[in-house]
Formats: structure tokens, sequence, C-alpha cells
């Protein structure tokens, strides 16, 4: 870090004035490498964890809007009540307490590439030597869409409570109408997971009740067996999939979707709307895939626009899922790129990443879908090795019993 | 069975080996006994079992006294450092009416089922349990469990006695404050302590095998090879010392990382998964057996065909390095 941003990283923390009583201290401070994580989700909160997990001559700070993290994974239960938010709410005390990092919530102003700074809503600058960005995905505008009216539940916590608490108002011989944008988006399978999970709700509790699945896409994009199968046998006469319905506006009052096939009224309508990386991704000048995604090297998850800043989670654009357990995979090789960057050495040149997701299929079964990638040095990319590609035979009882386990380890290896 | 897996699932199990339908039975086998091993928690309450489900295995209970007034008295002696969860029963002998209330301690802002002390007595002071279901808190399942943990606040307790701050708790497995024994798994109505057949699939507890750890049709109740590795379970393996002459290849902390989300972060699970954490003379020929294993209903068995064979020597010799163990590929001698 060059002397001057230093400086303003000291006197953001207002040691300035002490540090020139002390010059020992600042001797001691320019040693340390700072790294600053902005979003403190799967992926920023997993880099955070194990940069200093791994190192504690580094100094971490976790720059997160929120002090409470509410979890997508998971999160479809809360539509069917077999969960509750507070269940799947994780705050930061334990990276805070147990990890030495050091958390700031407040909203991100700007990044300065050049001069390797982020300033902060409230007013404080802080300089980094390693930047990572994981700010997740923002939701692209819909023509008369009003998500405070017409939830998306894509973002767990308020959205989601808006979503659950329409469906139990619904009433009987309703119609749940949701639309599922083209691919890429956060979570493959989570769409048809709700869908799935929506219909249970409906078949138990709201005789005569339907769901329609607007899907743009062409077919059922992950667990196109299981998903098809619940669809066509488990809830036939429930759940209606309409693929390649590309949503073009929503009646929000209404509750009608336009779509290229056709206008749905809705008793509860959800609409996910089509994604991109974070504002901050597009901001700082880093979506240079598609103009949507952040570009990387998956070796360090460093950016190829902007040096010095790293991109992991939702936001990036090596073409791995988008979700949960692969970014907290993805933010491990880049804590572990970093560290090796920061002590002169080039990233770890094999690195492989897994997906794993447990789906509901209803209150009592689940399914499963896995993958593991792994980098090609000819192409530069991370691909998936096919062989390690898979979906459950069938949902299972037990399957819904190994989802909490699986989630509950997931869960603790990123927020503790 | 495998040992991990048999200690998490005895507070699993627990409830159905007990469950007699007939009603709060008291199975303390530890006994209500003073020693210099154990505190006492204490409190009043209206006529009520108190049942505490410690981590030794062990469920300790007792009555409440009838001592003419409406709040009776209790007293139960717990052991020292053992983590317990405390669930109160009313009208514990009328399967109708029988409100069960499960107790969250909280201390100086921090909360939790569970809870452990050195050997400080805990008081608890009067606790308002509902004696009937009309007047329960909360109870959408109509299960006669109310739906949240009662807080009680002890933080005028010794400092010994501490809430426990763990992530999470093997006993609560959906992490909502309700131990998995008290849950109402097949929507019957009948918590699974009280219920014969939790999973409602007709086969009585005692006789259902359903954890199947690995899926090879033979359920850990009755399979002596949970892991599928052609040797018989038994885990003797220690976890701890690290064996530093054990070179990690370049890249294999990052490697066996990817092993945490499911396993725990360095292999030691949370969950009833596997810990992978002592693990290490049995990890590399696993994930070989996984790898070239036609058994495709299995995310591992997915997952091992991800590496190469030099990866899965790296990521066995970064838990030799960390735990201890030979990481040659080959068994480790107490076939676990």
């Amino acid at each position: 870090m060059n002397p001057t941003t230093r400086r303003q990283f000291l006197k953001s923390l207002g040691l300035a004035t002490l540090a020139t009583g002390f010059p020992a201290i600042v001797t001691a401070a320019t040693t340390r490498p700072h790294v600053i994580v902005i979003g403190g989700g799967f992926a920023g909160a997993t880099a955070a964890k194990y940069l200093r997990h791994w190192s504690t001559a580094v100094d971490v700070t976790l720059i997160e809007a929120n002090a409470n993290y509410n979890s997508c994974i998971l999160s479809n239960l809360v539509l069917n009540n077999q969960m509750n938010m507070s269940q799947i709410t994780f705050n930061y005390n334990v990276l805070a307490q147990k990890y030495g990092i050091r958390v700031i919530n407040d909203w991100v102003n700007g990044v300065d590439g050049n001069n390797q700074t982020v300033s902060l809503r409230g007013g404080t600058t802080l300089a980094y030597d390693r930047l990572i960005i994981a700010p997740g995905v923002q939701f692209l505008p819909v023509t008369g869409l009003d998500s405070n009216v017409i939830p998306h539940a894509w973002k767990a916590g308020v959205q989601t409570t808006l979503l659950q608490q329409q469906l139990a108002a619904m009433p009987n011989n309703g119609k749940f109408v949701m639309t599922i944008p083209a691919k890429p988006y956060r979570c493959p399978p989570g769409p048809y997971e709700r869908a799935c999970v929506v219909a249970d709700y409906l078949k138990r509790n709201k005789p005569g009740a339907t769901v329609t699945v607007l899907d743009a896409n062409a077919d059922i994009v992950a667990e196109r067996e299981t998903f098809n199968h619940a669809f066509t046998v488990t809830y036939a006469g429930i759940v209606n999939y309409v693929p390649n319905a590309v949503l073009t506006a929503v009646d929000s009052a209404r509750k009608i979707a336009h779509t290229s096939l056709g206008d749905y009224t809705a008793d509860v309508l959800n609409v996910i709307p089509p994604q991109s990386a974070g504002e901050i991704i597009h901001s700082t000048g880093l979506a240079n895939v598609g103009g949507h995604w952040a570009g990387v090297n998956p070796l360090s998850y460093e950016s190829t626009a902007v040096a010095n800043i790293h991109v992991i989670g939702d936001s990036q654009g090596t073409g791995q899922p988008k979700a949960g357990h692969i970014a907290n995979a993805e933010a491990k090789v880049c804590a572990d790129a970093i560290l090796r960057l920061l002590g002169g050495n080039p990233p770890f040149a094999a690195p492989v990443t897994n997906s794993a997701c447990y789906s509901p299929i209803s209150a009592t079964t689940a399914s499963w879908l896995t993958a593991a990638f792994a980098y090609d040095t000819v192409s530069r990319t991370m691909k998936i090795v096919p062989e390690s590609s898979g979906e459950a035979s069938a949902p299972s009882r037990q399957n819904y019993q190994r989802m909490f386990d699986w989630a509950n380890n997931l869960f603790a290896d990123t927020f503790a | 069975m495998n040992i991990k897996i048999r200690l998490a699932l005895a507070s699993m199990l627990g409830g159905m080996l007990v469950a007699c339908g007939g009603g709060g039975a008291s199975t303390s086998s530890g006994e209500n006994a003073v020693t210099a091993m154990t505190y006492s928690i204490s409190g009043s309450v209206p006529g009520t079992l108190i049942e505490a489900f410690c981590s030794n295995g062990q469920i300790y209970s007792t009555q409440s006294e009838h001592n003419g007034t409406a709040q009776h008295p209790f007293t139960l002696n717990l052991p020292r450092n053992v983590k317990c969860r405390l669930v109160m029963t009313t009208n514990e002998n009328d399967f109708a009416n029988r409100v069960v209330t499960p107790i969250r301690l909280t201390k100086n802002g921090a909360g939790s089922i569970a809870f452990t002390s050195t050997g400080s007595a805990v008081s608890l002071g009067y606790i308002d349990l509902k004696t009937n279901r009309s007047a329960m808190r909360a109870d959408a399942n109509q299960d006669g469990v109310e739906d949240s943990a009662l807080a009680v606040d002890i933080s005028l307790s010794a400092s010994d006695v501490g809430v426990d701050t763990a992530f999470a708790d093997p006993m609560d497995v959906d992490r909502d404050g309700i131990i998995d024994t008290y849950e109402d798994d097949d929507g019957d109505r009948v918590p699974n302590r009280h219920d014969d057949d939790d999973d409602g699939d007709g086969i009585p507890d005692l006789a259902d095998n359903d954890f199947d750890s690995d899926y090879d049709g033979t359920g850990d109740d009755e399979d002596s090879d949970d892991d599928n590795d052609g040797h018989y379970d038994g885990d003797s393996t220690q976890i701890g010392g690290g064996n530093s002459s054990v070179i990690v290849p370049d890249g294999g902390r990052l490697l066996a990382a990817q092993c945490f989300q499911c396993h725990g972060t360095e292999g030691r699970s949370v969950s009833r998964i596997e810990g992978l954490a002592g693990e290490a003379g049995e990890i590399a020929s696993e994930m070989r057996e996984m790898k070239y294993s036609t058994n495709l209903n299995d995310i591992m068995h997915h997952q091992a065909k991800g590496y190469t064979e030099s990866e899965i020597d790296a990521i066995a010799a970064y838990f030799a390095n960390k735990y201890g163990g030979v990481a040659g590929g080959g068994h480790d001698g107490d076939d676990d």
C-alpha cells in the first residue's frame, strides 16, 4: 500500500494523531495488509472469515448495510409455514469476535479503483490493498412492477414474509402465478422448488387452488427430472408449467402478468424479475460480461477490468451457478489467492469448487442437485466435471432431514 | 454404526426409544442425585414434569412438589460441564391436555435452549407454564408443544453458568428452539417423543430403521458398515496432535476447504453429516471408492468424481497434517 492511502486509512480510523506521537505504531501498521470485503452474504462472509482463519497477519474489514443476514437458503420453507425467518437469520457477531473482523454496517458510496479506496455513506473513506465485492444480484426493472405489492421474495426477509402473508390470505380455488426470468438468475432450482412448496401448501390449506409457473426459459433449468415429475405427477392438477412465457409487463394493482404467451391474472402474483450484478459492480466499471456480470480470473476472482478488486458470489461472471453454497466455495478460492498474492506468490493453479443444494419438494420430502467445477487451463475457465453432476433419483424424507444437516454446516462454515 | 453418528443420533433416537404414548415417562437414567459432579437447577412451576436433555446422551427428570400453593418448587441436579436443554410439561399424564414448554435461557442479552454450569446452582424463579391447550402461547400445529421456547432470564446467576453460544445444536436440527424429540415430524399432532411412529410410515419406531447414511438399503441401526467401505464400523481415531511429517502439497489447504461447506469448518461437523477431522486414513480410500462407484444416488459419489487421484491425496494429506493419522490412501486400522 502506498503511504498516502495508508495515511488516509489511519485517518479514517481516527488514529492519525495518535500514530504521529507513536511512530512505532505507524511502522507496525504499514506492514499489515488490509482487505476490505463489501457484502456479507454467503460469499462475502465466507471470504472475510477464511482470510482471518488462514492468516492473522492481514486486517479484514467487512462492510455490510444490514446488521442481520436473512438466508435465501431454506427461505421457501417460510412460505409453507415450515420455518420462520428467525431460524434463518444470522448476524456478524461471531465473525467480529472470533475472527477479529472489523464489521461496519454502512452503505458504500463509491469505490476508487485507482487510489484503492472505498467511501462510505457515513462519510468515512477506507483504503485497501485488496478489495472483495460480493453484492449479490440487483433486480432489473419490469414495466408496471411494484415489488412492494407484487413480491419477488428472491432476497429473503420482508419480501419472503410478504409473500407468505399473501398466500395465507389467498382464497380457496385461488390462483398463484409466478414468473421465472431467463437464466442466468440466482439459485437455478429455486423457482421450481418454490412452485412445489407452494403447491404443497395450497394442496393442504386451500382446496381447489392452483399454481401457474410462467418460465421465460424453454425448459426447466435445473433438476429437470425431479421437477418434471413433481409438476406432472405429485402436483398433477395443481401445477401448470408454461415454458417460453417471457414476461413483458405487470399490472401490479390488478395482479396481471403480461407475457409473450398472453395475460395471466392471479390472486397472488410472484414476479421474480430478471437479474444483473449488484449496482456497485456496474458503478465501479466491473460489469464486462454481457453488460451484466463481472469478468474475473477464476484462479483469484480478480476483476479483468480493475486490478486489486475481486468479485465473488452471484455477481461474478465465470458461468458457475449463482447460489449460496458455491459462493462459499468461490470465497475460499478468492481468500486463498489473496493471501498468496499479498505474499508475492501466484494463486493456486488448479482450484476446484463445488455446488450442492437440497430442494424441498413438500413439507416432508426433498431432492438434491450437485456438481464439481475444475479449472480448465486451456479455456482458463471453471468447467463442470461432467460425471460429478447429478440429481437425486427421487425426493425422500431422508433428504429432507439431510437438507437441514447440509444447511447447518453451510451456515456455520459461513457465519461462525 | 459409526460412533460419531451414533452419538449424534442418540439425541434423535432417544425420543423414539422411550416413546410410549403413555405420557411423560421419566427416563432419568442419570438419577436426580446430588454429587460433587452435579449442580442444581431450581424454580417453581404449576404441577409439572421437568426434563433436561443433555449432550452426554442422558435425560434427567423430576416432578415439581405439591406444596399446597399454586407454585410448586422443583430441584433438578444436572451434571457439571455438560450441555443440557430444559423442557417442562404440565398435565404430563393426560394425553389430550398435556402442554409441553421448551425453555430458552437468556443471560445478559444472549439466549439459548442449551446451557452449562461448572458447579454453581441455577435459580429460575417462577415459570408461568400453561396448564391447558387453550391457554397456550402459540401452537399452530396443535401438537401440544409451544411453538417457541419460553425465555427465562438468568442474568443474576453466577458467572460460571452460561447459555450456549454454539452456532448449531445437534439436538435441534432445524434451529427453531424446539429440540428434535419434541417436534412433530409426521404432523399427527403428537410430538415425536410421545409418538410410537415418528415419521408416520406405519412402521413403529422400535422396528423402524429409516436413516441410511450410505444409501445401501440397510438402515444405520442394522448397518455395521455405515460408510460402505467394506469394513466394519467402530471409530477409535483420535483427533489431535497433527502429524507435521506429512507434507501438504500445494493447494491442499484450499482443496480440503471445499469439503467444509457440508462437513464443517476444518472437518468439524455441527450436524449429523459425518465430520472429517481425525479421518485422514479413511479419506483417500473412501474418496477413491466413491470416485469409481456406480452408485449415483448419493451426493458424495458424484462429488468424488470431481477430484483427481492426486487432489484426493492432497486433501487426505491436509487432514493428516492437521489432525494426525496416516494419509497413505489405505485403511487406518480402525475400520471406521
